[in-house]
């Protein structure tokens, strides 16, 4: 099976506001795929069905054929938007547990990572900045050699020397055999990685095409097709 | 997995607990050498008694509170995004902070049980009581326990208070698996569901009480202890099957609401 996601009318719903209605996706196993749009658009949500984190109200998802749930875990690395560690954690502990509970995980890559990025692994993570802890997170989920990453918003809160730096350690550390899904509005710094991009508006896919294809087709940029589809 | 879950449970949790036991057994043994010393800081000791005894019922209070809490914020906030995200089943998940619950709840009790043992020995109680001659008829006391069976009825008992302590923490979990799955106002769903089931288990529990006390009522009246000791027990015994299925309900309950339902937000 060369498909690694597969959405099947994927819907969710809080109250009468759909954050996703009615989604059908499939993406290929060895691709870079961006998962573009604003904010509200559905990103996390799907992002987060995925990651099993959030049960869909309609339609199902599926990873390599499998529900979202203990089998799926092991093969689908999760980047959150958001801190997630205890605030009293040490970095090395964090270290430590997810080469525990993860096969897939690659300890010292981690720690050669970290080290090139400066960050003391005996801090805990309520004395790291923001931006630090991004790049601890990002570190940590690249370390594994998973089938599929879900990455959401990595390049979000950190300044643009911050986010060439994980860019080119999402690219220079994932699995090529795996799927990346990079879910993001800044489009310009993703787009020269990307091999596929999906735009998700208002919880609905508006396009899913190869960056080359989409670019050769539009004579334009990702980024200029991305602010041409969603201007307000 | 769930193997790993218990250390990692443990390793995350252990300071607080061990701060707290820890200075529930030094102000015990500070009060103890207090009391010991005698008149001339006995200001001083009443304060240190009244501080051990507050710091037993903060102390319980405490570890109630975290049972609830670190349930709350390693599955279902932040946290929950990396814990829910590792390799394991929700069952796997709610087993391993069920089982560190107990354990905790239970050194507690045992702190509480040490502490008041090391308060007895060093204020010189112990020492007072075997002054005074007091003798306990150890070999009667055997006696009675062999022809009654009493070690099967405190072993009963034993095993009836964890299996409650463990069904009550699910009530907890289960109240706030059921707040999780709506998008607002999940505190007060949370806390309107355990209500309900505290209500619901109470109102069974005395009409349980009302039927058994009619068979107990008149084992009584027959005068025979042996007859009573078995009635305990067979009640006991009721008690703890119906504990033990409450129990596997919510856990059951509780692990596919966040396997099936999880609602991360």
């Amino acid at each position: 099976m060369s498909e690694i996601l597969k959405a099947d009318q994927l819907t969710k719903r809080y109250g009468g506001l759909f954050a996703l209605d009615h989604v059908d996706l499939s993406l290929e196993r060895g691709r870079i795929v961006g998962l573009l749009g604003p904010n509200g658009s559905g990103k996390t949500t799907l992002l987060k069905i995925a990651a099993g984190l959030l049960s869909p109200s309609e339609g199902e998802l599926t990873i390599d054929g499998e529900m979202p749930g203990k089998s799926t875990k092991r093969v689908v690395a999760y980047l959150p938007d958001r801190p997630v560690c205890s605030k009293s954690m040490r970095v090395r502990d964090l270290v430590k547990k997810l080469d525990d509970f993860f096969d897939d995980f690659d300890r010292d890559q981690a720690l050669q990572l970290l080290s090139e990025m400066d960050i003391d692994l005996d801090k805990r993570f309520k004395e790291l900045s923001k931006g630090t802890i991004d790049k601890v997170q990002i570190v940590l989920t690249m370390s594994r050699k998973a089938a599929l990453y879900l990455l959401d918003e990595p390049i979000g809160g950190v300044d643009p020397a911050a986010r060439e730096l994980i860019i080119k350690t999402i690219i220079n550390n994932y699995n090529p055999e795996a799927t990346v899904v990079i879910a993001t509005h800044l489009i310009a710094d993703v787009e020269p990685v990307l091999d596929d991009v999906v735009f998700l508006k208002q919880g609905h896919i508006v396009l899913h095409q190869d960056v080359d294809g989409l670019r050769a087709e539009r004579e334009k940029s990702v980024d200029e097709i991305f602010r041409e589809v969603f201007s307000c | 997995m769930l193997g790993k879950l218990i250390k990692y449970e443990f390793k995350e949790s252990w300071q607080p607990m061990a701060i707290v036991f820890g200075l529930m057994l030094a102000v015990a043994l500070i009060d103890g050498i207090a009391m010991r010393v005698g008149a001339r800081v006995e200001a001083f000791a009443n304060l240190m008694s009244a501080i051990f005894g507050l710091l037993v019922v903060v102390a319980g209070v405490l570890v109630i509170v975290w049972t609830v809490k670190r349930f709350y914020d390693n599955l279902l906030s932040d946290q929950g995004y990396m814990t829910m995200a590792l390799p394991a089943s929700a069952a796997e998940q709610v087993g391993a902070k069920l089982i560190v619950n107990i354990v905790w709840i239970l050194a507690y009790v045992a702190v509480v049980c040490l502490s008041t043992a090391l308060l007895f020995v060093v204020s010189g109680g112990y020492e007072e009581v075997a002054r005074q001659g007091i003798a306990w008829d150890f070999q009667q006391l055997n006696v009675s326990i062999a022809q009654y069976h009493l070690w099967a009825s405190f072993w009963l008992v034993v095993v009836l208070t964890a299996a409650s302590l463990a069904e009550t923490i699910l009530t907890v979990y289960f109240a706030m698996a059921v707040g999780q799955l709506v998008h607002r106002h999940r505190v007060l769903l949370s806390v309107v569901t355990w209500i309900g089931i505290a209500v619901v288990e109470q109102i069974l529990s005395v009409r349980m009480m009302y039927v058994m006390s009619d068979n107990m009522n008149s084992v009584v009246a027959a005068a025979n202890f042996g007859k009573l000791v078995g009635a305990f027990n067979q009640s006991g015994l009721i008690a703890l099957v119906i504990t033990l299925v409450l129990g596997a309900i919510w856990f059951i309950a509780t692990s596919w609401i966040l396997d099936r339902h999880l609602n991360l937000e």
